[in-house]
């Protein structure tokens, strides 16, 4: 509940017009000033070499027994089928939802008529309310299956390669001069939380890779 | 926030600055490499709005002033398009085949060059 709190808050508080000209994101939050800044190429090398790190090291880190600790996203999907859950099923829904969405939208387009004012705005108004409907349950089997990998190697890794690049690129305002609000991963996972929350909120809009999407 | 970034693409502001932009020396972004992924989302718009708003100015008769300023329409129409793009190309390919059926003489004979 906090974290959607944040988020609301985060999405008034941030100028889109400034994260597209600078490729930065300023905040204020508890009368100091904040802002996270698009990581250079050679901070994006350095995270991505601390992921590679954090990779081995996860996937060496065995209990006292010597069995591994973590599990690659592979090895999790295959426990997840034995426990009856298919992975490949939310993927499998996606699509099919996808599909009607693509049949609302044809329909949604036959109804546009050159002058607006022939249109029948009550049938369009409920077309887009059923296409929103389905983008919204796209949305949440995307997080079911999102949350249930979270455990994975490969995402614990990206979540540290995220929080390397915040460390590197979120700065303070303190006596004139803009200054890193962390040293380290382990500061910023004892910073405040509401803080963090939006800081992670502006990240994910500033490091998204263009791989992704 | 992506829905926010999309309406800045449609504005106004930023229609008139790409418009300026191949003219005179304007430039929308701070930095002029590295667009992160955010620039590159917001370009992508600016183009499809460019285009949307071409295509109204042409009477394109799946679109009003309505459609543009609601993104789930806007979807709808790029997609529908795709669809009619894709069908318009099959056909345009059904009829040349056509053609050469009915006209055996239109292919073409190409005599290969011996090398030296």
């Amino acid at each position: 509940m906090e974290k959607i709190e944040a988020k609301n808050i985060a999405k008034k508080l941030i100028d889109p017009e400034q994260l597209i000209k600078d490729n930065k994101a300023e905040f204020k939050f508890e009368d100091k000033m904040y802002r996270v800044i698009t990581p250079t190429y050679k901070e994006k090398i350095l995270a991505s070499e601390a992921k590679d790190e954090k990779y081995m090291e996860l996937l060496e880190k065995n209990d006292s027994t010597g069995k591994p600790i973590f599990k690659r996203k592979e090895q999790l999907i295959e426990l997840y089928k034995k426990q009856g859950i298919d992975i490949n099923e939310f993927d499998n829904e996606f699509k099919r939802l996808g599909e009607i969405i693509k049949k609302k939208q044809i329909e949604l387009n036959s109804l546009t008529k050159q002058n607006k004012d022939d249109e029948d705005k009550e049938k369009i108004k409920s077309v887009k309310q059923q296409i929103t409907v389905l983008q919204t349950k796209q949305v949440l089997t995307l997080n079911e299956k999102t949350e249930l990998l979270r455990y994975s190697i490969e995402d614990k890794c990206e979540n540290h390669y995220l929080q390397v690049l915040i460390v590197q690129c979120t700065e303070v305002f303190i006596n004139n001069n803009w200054e890193k609000l962390y040293k380290n991963i382990d500061e910023f996972n004892n910073g405040n939380e509401a803080l963090n929350n939006r800081i992670n909120f502006i990240a994910a809009y500033l490091f998204t890779r263009n791989d992704i999407e | 926030m992506w829905e926010k970034i999309r309406e800045l693409a449609f504005s106004w502001k930023y229609q008139t600055l790409l418009k300026a932009g191949k003219t005179l020396d304007v430039r929308i972004f701070n930095n002029v490499i590295d667009f992160s992924y955010v620039q590159l989302y917001f370009l992508h718009w600016l183009i499809i709005a460019h285009s949307l708003y071409e295509r109204l100015a042409m009477d394109d008769e799946h679109l009003n002033e309505d459609v543009l300023k609601d993104f789930i329409r806007i979807e709808a129409y790029l997609y529908c398009e795709s669809i009619r793009k894709e069908n318009k190309k099959y056909q345009k390919e059904s009829e040349k085949n056509e053609i050469d059926e009915n006209h055996p003489e239109s292919f073409e004979f190409v005599f290969l060059k011996p090398r030296n």
